[in-house]
């Protein structure tokens, strides 16, 4: 039994890390689907399936416990494994690497994987891991210019996203 | 010459005040809502500060990132690890003020107020500061790496100030 969680908001969070995390293999993915959860203009996390099983009140708990795990991971990454991270998303999003690379650096929509009550150190540590492991993988890519991933037709809308359907 | 030597030699004291000065100012800006947290979450969010530590001062990626032979990135990761660690320290001043704060709020009106426990108190209180004040000038010369074992030594000096809190003031002996 969890010492913050309730009773029901531990088993929802069992579940969703059984049933839905357990299926994503890279911690930055998995941050990225749980910070897609959250409504970005109340900051309440929404899952349906999940809300179906255990409730509104206690799925939202058990998915910002699960926010903050796996952002916890992430952040504590060193950045050998934050890029290493970081090459496996780029490379599932099917993108062409220069045009993914330009959007997360001009627009940081990894910001928003920050969950709202992080220690400020953290999430600036965060920010800053991923700010630098992109201008890694910005520094390697004329190395990668013959990379399979980049030969690849555009894909469809729904191949874009490697993240699981939310159930 | 002289004149010359002279005016950047203020130019640069100017240049380091406002710095930090700055820094200091977003650290209070952002730390007032510090001490209004609802328990749960929030405690496990203070439980993993610490190692923020490990992640600011890490001499892995340095390593990694002098790997990659590239002037633009390691330019980039020591002006990120050093903002980094300045504001950490920033807040790491502002925590520990506010603890001899809420110190000295919950002892003001006590009866058994022992004055070796209070003087050794303000003798920790003050090496504290010195150590972040050396840390931070030490940082902003030369940067985080090599720095890490001060920064832990300072950290665990604070988190055994914060235990005065859950100690009970000035009831208990103070202990570090």
């Amino acid at each position: 039994m969890n010492r913050v969680l309730p009773a029901d908001a531990w088993d929802a969070f069992d579940d969703f890390r059984t049933r839905t995390l357990s299926r994503i293999p890279s911690a930055l993915e998995r941050l990225i689907y749980i910070a897609s959860t959250r409504d970005y203009n109340s900051g309440m996390y929404q899952h349906e399936g999940l809300a179906a099983r255990f409730g509104l009140e206690a799925s939202a708990t058990a998915l910002e416990y699960a926010h903050r795990e796996v952002f916890q991971e992430v952040s504590v990454l060193s950045l050998r494994r934050l890029t290493e991270e970081l090459q496996k998303y780029l490379d599932s999003s099917r993108e062409q690497p220069a045009a993914f690379l330009n959007t997360w650096q001009k627009l940081e929509p990894y910001r928003v994987a920050v969950p709202l009550r992080a220690d400020p150190t953290i999430a600036e540590l965060f920010v800053s891991n991923v700010r630098i492991a992109l201008s890694v993988l910005r520094h390697r890519l004329p190395e990668r210019t013959d990379h399979p991933q980049g030969a690849l037709p555009p894909p469809s809308p729904d191949q874009r996203s490697p993240l699981p359907f939310r159930s | 010459m002289d004149y010359l030597l002279i005016s950047t030699a203020v130019a640069g004291i100017v240049f380091c005040l406002a710095f930090f000065l700055r820094s200091k100012r977003e650290a209070l800006e952002e730390n007032q809502g510090i001490g209004t947290s609802d328990g749960g979450l929030d405690d496990l969010w203070r439980e993993h500060a610490a190692s923020a530590l490990s992640g600011i001062f890490s001499s892995e990626d340095r390593q990694f990132i002098l790997a990659q032979a590239s002037v633009q990135l390691t330019a980039l990761f020591r002006r990120e690890r050093k903002r980094l660690a300045l504001r950490w320290i920033e807040r790491q001043k502002f925590a520990s003020a506010a603890v001899m704060r809420r110190h000295r709020e919950e002892t003001r009106s006590a009866a058994d107020l022992r004055p070796s426990s209070e003087l050794l108190l303000f003798f920790r209180y003050g090496k504290l500061r010195l150590m972040f004040e050396v840390l931070a000038v030490s940082v902003w010369l030369v940067g985080p790496e090599g720095l890490r074992g001060l920064a832990a030594r300072a950290h665990a000096v604070l988190r055994g100030i914060e235990n005065i809190r859950a100690l009970g003031g000035s009831k208990r002996s103070v202990s570090f």
